[in-house]
């Protein structure tokens, strides 16, 4: 494997640093929230990592798209490698979620769309994962793991419309798109400053973490050929 | 509850919900790294099996 | 020989026309994707058995574990219909395209000089036949055993709706879930979660329509389920192809 890029190692410098920053900033320089106290800072990464997860996913179907268009190998490995990223952050965004539900709204899990959709959001991917594990041939399941991203990923709206729909009767508003407004809590400057702050880390994070994970596949995909290599010498 | 002077103690919430994302970012690192490391090592085994067999054959 | 004679008529028309017969060879093969699923249906019954009485046994459950008392039964008979037509509707899904694939239909087809989408819609319209068929007969059934008036035009037209988008994204997944190692399993992981706000739009519907809602709160869940037909059929049309291809 050719060493790391100057690039990607300066990322990996800025990305650790700015979390600390960002991690420094949402438990110490922001304020305490009056009304919820302590666990309102949950909020900063809390929103952050969903911000992340969608983005992944957007990523994903994007990469399908262009693979399907061009045939590039390339965008699919970009696709599979944001999935994962995705999985793990809206993971972290969903749990986060209830733990900080859990003192405001009184129970851990509420059928609120926001949340519902995120875990069906979740199940897609790990349906894609899956999907892409049951297919041997590499073209093929590159193929389908593409169309089932686009697919899962048009569904995800629609999904959230219909919960919306569903559940009309929310105690906090949900008719903003605004995610601040998901808490009816109003930022002050320094809560603004610190969840713009840790949005922006978050983003830097998901491009390192991205970068590595495509190297990660590369060298898989080294290691495949060697071993072919090798079994045939 | 907008009439409470003290906001509600939530710490202890606070800090389990950090610890649940900064956790699952770390499992990712980890898999990452894992991942890393056993491909490397694969990769290690394999190109030396190479290695030896080439001058196995040449030293035949 | 009708078809060489026809399309030798049709090089000899003008561009026009062409065009025009070139439309209705896409047509002739849709009927004639429909028409091969339906005669083959016809002669063995295994599909259309395996679902009805698949949907029969998910009613007798669903009477034992919901006690379907009169008084729940007003508000769960549309949640126990739809659960039933997806569950059934999965197992037609999964058959039909594994004959395909396991008689190797699916690689004669692929030769077939025809846009693949035909193949994609003839197989959505016998899909949706089949399913229209295991509703047709399992609502009276349903009706007949808890006394239950289900015969409402409105609710007649949101399972046409619902099916519809059922079966448009069932064929599109399940024609990857064939070919895939984990055939057996693949189905439902794959679709249940994407047909998801269709199901509940469906649902919604259908019982705002069995308990006599207004139609205002009828027509948002109406509307869903024709944005979600619309979207999915176009989706599934423009990438049908990369899941044939070879």
């Amino acid at each position: 494997m050719e060493p790391i890029p100057k690039i990607l190692k300066v990322l990996n410098w800025i990305t650790s640093a700015l979390f600390v920053v960002a991690l420094y900033m949402v438990l110490f320089f922001a304020p305490r929230e009056a009304v919820m106290g302590d666990v309102q800072r949950v909020f900063y990464f809390h929103v952050s990592a969903g911000w992340v997860g969608g983005l992944a996913f957007l990523v994903t179907a994007i990469a399908s798209g262009v693979y399907l268009a061009r045939g590039d190998h390339r965008w699919d490995q970009i696709a599979l490698a944001s999935v994962e990223i995705g999985l793990f952050f809206t993971l972290a965004n969903i749990i986060s979620g209830s733990i900080w539900a859990r003192p405001i709204w009184n129970t851990w899990w509420t059928w609120d769309p926001r949340l519902v959709t995120a875990s069906i959001m979740e199940l897609v991917y790990i349906a894609y994962l899956l999907l892409r594990q049951g297919v041997d041939d590499p073209d093929r399941r590159a193929r389908f793991g593409a169309v089932y991203s686009i697919v899962g990923f048009i569904s995800v709206p629609i999904t959230f419309l219909s919960i919306r729909i569903f559940r009309t009767i929310h105690p906090v508003v949900i008719g903003s798109s605004d995610p601040a407004a998901m808490s009816s809590l109003t930022m002050d400057p320094k809560m603004r400053v610190a969840f713009f702050f840790s949005l922006f880390t978050f983003t830097l994070v998901y491009v390192t973490l991205l970068w590595h994970r495509l190297r990660l596949q590369h060298l898989a995909e080294r290691v495949e050929q060697t071993k072919m290599k090798v079994l045939s010498a | 509850m907008l009439l409470q002077e003290v906001p509600v103690n939530t710490f202890n919430y606070m800090l389990l919900g950090f610890s649940a994302i900064l956790g699952i970012m770390a499992l990712f690192l980890i898999s990452l790294v894992v991942r890393f490391r056993n491909l490397y090592r694969d990769l290690e085994q394999l190109e030396g099996n190479d290695v030896n067999e080439r001058t196995y054959t040449t030293g035949f | 020989m009708p078809d060489a004679t026809q399309s030798m008529e049709a090089i000899e028309q003008p561009a026009v026309i062409k065009r025009g017969s070139r439309f209705s060879g896409y047509l002739r093969a849709i009927s004639a994707m429909v028409w091969k699923d339906l005669t083959a249906e016809l002669r063995s019954r295994e599909l259309l058995s395996a679902m009805l009485v698949f949907a029969l046994l998910v009613i007798l459950i669903f009477n034992f574990a919901l006690e379907l008392d009169i008084r729940t039964r007003e508000t769960v008979t549309s949640g126990v219909l739809w659960v039933t037509f997806a569950f059934a509707g999965t197992l037609g899904l999964n058959r039909s395209m594994a004959v395909e694939r396991d008689r190797g239909c699916l690689d004669g087809l692929l030769l077939v000089p025809v846009d693949r989408s035909a193949l994609y819609f003839g197989k959505v319209l016998g899909n949706l036949i089949f399913m229209l068929i295991v509703e047709a007969i399992i609502l009276p059934v349903y009706s007949l055993l808890y006394d239950v008036n289900l015969f409402h035009p409105g609710l007649m037209a949101v399972i046409l709706l619902g099916s519809v988008g059922y079966v448009a994204v069932g064929t599109l997944l399940s024609t990857m879930a064939v070919q895939a190692r984990t055939r057996d399993v693949l189905l439902p992981i794959l679709l249940f979660p994407v047909v998801l706000p269709l199901l509940v739009a469906a649902l919604k519907a259908s019982n705002g329509f069995l308990q006599g809602f207004n139609m205002e709160e009828i027509w948002p869940w109406v509307y869903l389920l024709i944005a979600y037909d619309v979207i999915f059929i176009a989706v599934a049309f423009m990438v049908f192809d990369f899941v044939v291809e070879e």
